[in-house]
């Protein structure tokens, strides 16, 4: 078993952080600071869901525990089976974020994440624990994020394709789609509580 | 007959208005920049023209401008005055940098922050459809006014940060300082076409060829390029503050700022250019500035975000225009 290359990708944040202060009032960008998607700002917001360190994070997270569950055996064990996993899960995210994307353009929704404005710290788990599923709107409005659904849900239909046997299934269908949506779920759970250094790896 | 003459007497006439036109501008000296009168908590609290020029309601909806970024709609209030009116993350940004840059002696557009209010007969909305409610409601408005009489738009004039008539002066280094002091990495100019372009010249009461850098809507947020720019984020803004000032080298001033056209922005201000800023930054109090902040919109959080942001970075550039060094 090789854990090796998620266990570098989790280290780099931490040792990469820097010791930086900000007033409280200044620490993040909370929702009360949301203002409304622009085309640019959905540009350069796609190219750092595609290149940003969260993708290769999910990815290599999901491949490292796929490959210590040997899951699916076919693709076997060493450097060539974590390889066949963050490939397949690589390409899943970024059929994920085209489709995603895409969808968020049409339907005029913006799934940036922004920290809670409360200082309850229950609130502000259930805020982050929610977000994945919630899409803002031009007005500031959130509702449930279609984009999302649609794309999380499409890619793990695609990804269906390049399965082998074991996990060509509607049971491996499911589960794709509720890992996605539980590592964005942590994700945000990361933004909301880490020192603001921490969390910018992760923007 | 009698109307074909007409006609041409009505042309002569246009064209010789227009020849006149031309040479009081060719004759008019540019101005870039004018010593600021204290302008006063009045104008911090209302807008940069003062609360006797403030929106009037009820507002009367004329149409909506498709131009641009965000949306944006063209309304007329009760005192008959024509406002462009937008929505979205510019509103705070230009309410407050408009009161900003005024009060440095620098021509702007007078902007005012509505909070909320009702339009009559809206119809068929497309992009402001999410900002204004079919019955006509709406919140958090930036209205500019449109004045020919004080401030004539001239459509085929504009002037680039590279190529104007101001380069070397104190008053264009200021202008250049106002820009990275709020972050407005928007730099565009005549370069970039004249419907893209940011700077534009006006003609005042006078006749007088009027310079002005007119869109402050990408401020108080961080400064840089597609990947990392953001627009009224107080936090963001909060974090570039430290890196404003980043050397004197030569007495040449340099900076961290970074945007379109960046180095015409950024180069060659002297402590010179600082010492000449200095009087008029200095006059602006905190009180002004969380004034006009929470005026224009925003937050008691955000307020203190921005004024502590920015009195942070008005007291790193007073500091080099004291000791004509920088210290970190």
């Amino acid at each position: 078993m090789n854990l090796r290359p998620p266990a570098i990708l989790l280290a780099v944040p931490i040792c990469c952080a820097q010791a930086q202060s900000f007033a409280p009032q200044c620490s993040r960008r909370t929702a009360e600071d949301y203002v409304a998607i622009t085309r640019t700002e959905r540009v350069a917001d796609y190219v750092r869901s595609l290149t940003g360190l969260n993708a290769f994070l999910y990815a290599g997270a999901l491949a490292g525990s796929d490959q210590a569950r040997d899951r699916p055996h076919e693709w076997g064990q060493g450097h060539l089976g974590y390889e066949r996993r963050f490939g397949n899960d690589w390409a899943t995210h970024i059929i994920d974020t085209n489709l995603e994307h895409g969808f968020a353009l049409g339907l005029g929704e913006d799934n940036r994440y922004f920290a809670s404005s409360s200082h309850n710290v229950s609130m502000r788990l259930g805020y982050a624990i929610t977000s994945p599923l919630l899409a803002r709107h031009a007005n500031g409005s959130r509702s449930v994020s279609k984009s999302v659904l649609l794309g999380v849900a499409g890619a793990a239909l695609i990804a269906q394709i390049w399965q082998p046997r074991s996990t060509s299934t509607f049971g491996n269908f499911g589960r794709s789609i509720g890992m996605t949506l539980a590592f964005r779920a942590g994700l945000d759970v990361f933004r909301e509580f880490a020192p603001r250094a921490l969390g910018a790896f992760v923007q | 007959m009698i109307r074909l003459l007409l006609c041409l007497v009505i042309a002569l006439a246009a064209e010789a208005q227009q020849a006149e036109r031309m040479a009081v501008e060719a004759t008019q000296p540019g101005v870039l920049w004018r010593a600021p009168n204290d302008i006063g908590m009045e104008n911090w609290r209302c807008g940069s023209a003062g609360c006797d020029h403030a929106p009037a309601p009820p507002y009367h909806f004329v149409k909506e401008d498709m131009e641009g970024t965000f949306p944006k709609l063209s309304i007329q209030d009760a005192k008959g005055r024509a406002w462009s009116v937008k929505f979205g993350g510019k509103v705070i940004p230009e309410s407050f940098s408009s009161r900003f840059v005024a009060a440095l002696g620098y021509v702007v557009e007078p902007s005012y922050y509505v909070g909320s209010g009702k339009l009559d007969e809206v119809s068929q909305l497309r992009r402001a459809r999410n900002m204004v409610k079919p019955d006509g409601t709406f919140h958090h408005a930036r209205f500019q006014l449109r004045d020919n009489q004080s401030l004539q738009f001239l459509k085929d004039h504009s002037w680039s940060l590279a190529d104007n008539p101001f380069r070397g002066s104190h008053e264009f280094a200021g202008l250049r300082v106002a820009m990275m002091l709020l972050s407005n990495w928007d730099a565009k100019d005549a370069r970039d076409g004249q419907q893209q372009a940011n700077t534009a010249v006006f003609r005042g009461p006078a006749g007088e060829m009027l310079y002005s850098f007119f869109d402050w809507g990408s401020t108080l947020g961080r400064w840089g390029k597609l990947m990392r720019r953001t627009r009224s984020d107080c936090a963001g803004f909060a974090e570039d503050s430290p890196a404003l000032i980043t050397g004197v080298r030569e007495n040449v001033v340099e900076w961290g700022y970074s945007g379109k056209h960046e180095d015409d922005v950024r180069s060659g201000i002297t402590v010179e250019d600082l010492r000449w800023l200095a009087p008029y930054l200095s006059r602006i109090t905190d009180e002004q500035i969380r004034t006009g902040l929470t005026a224009s919109g925003a937050t008691p959080r955000q307020t203190t975000c921005w004024a502590e942001g920015l009195e942070s970075r008005i007291h790193a550039v007073l500091a080099v225009a004291q000791n004509g060094q920088y210290a970190r």
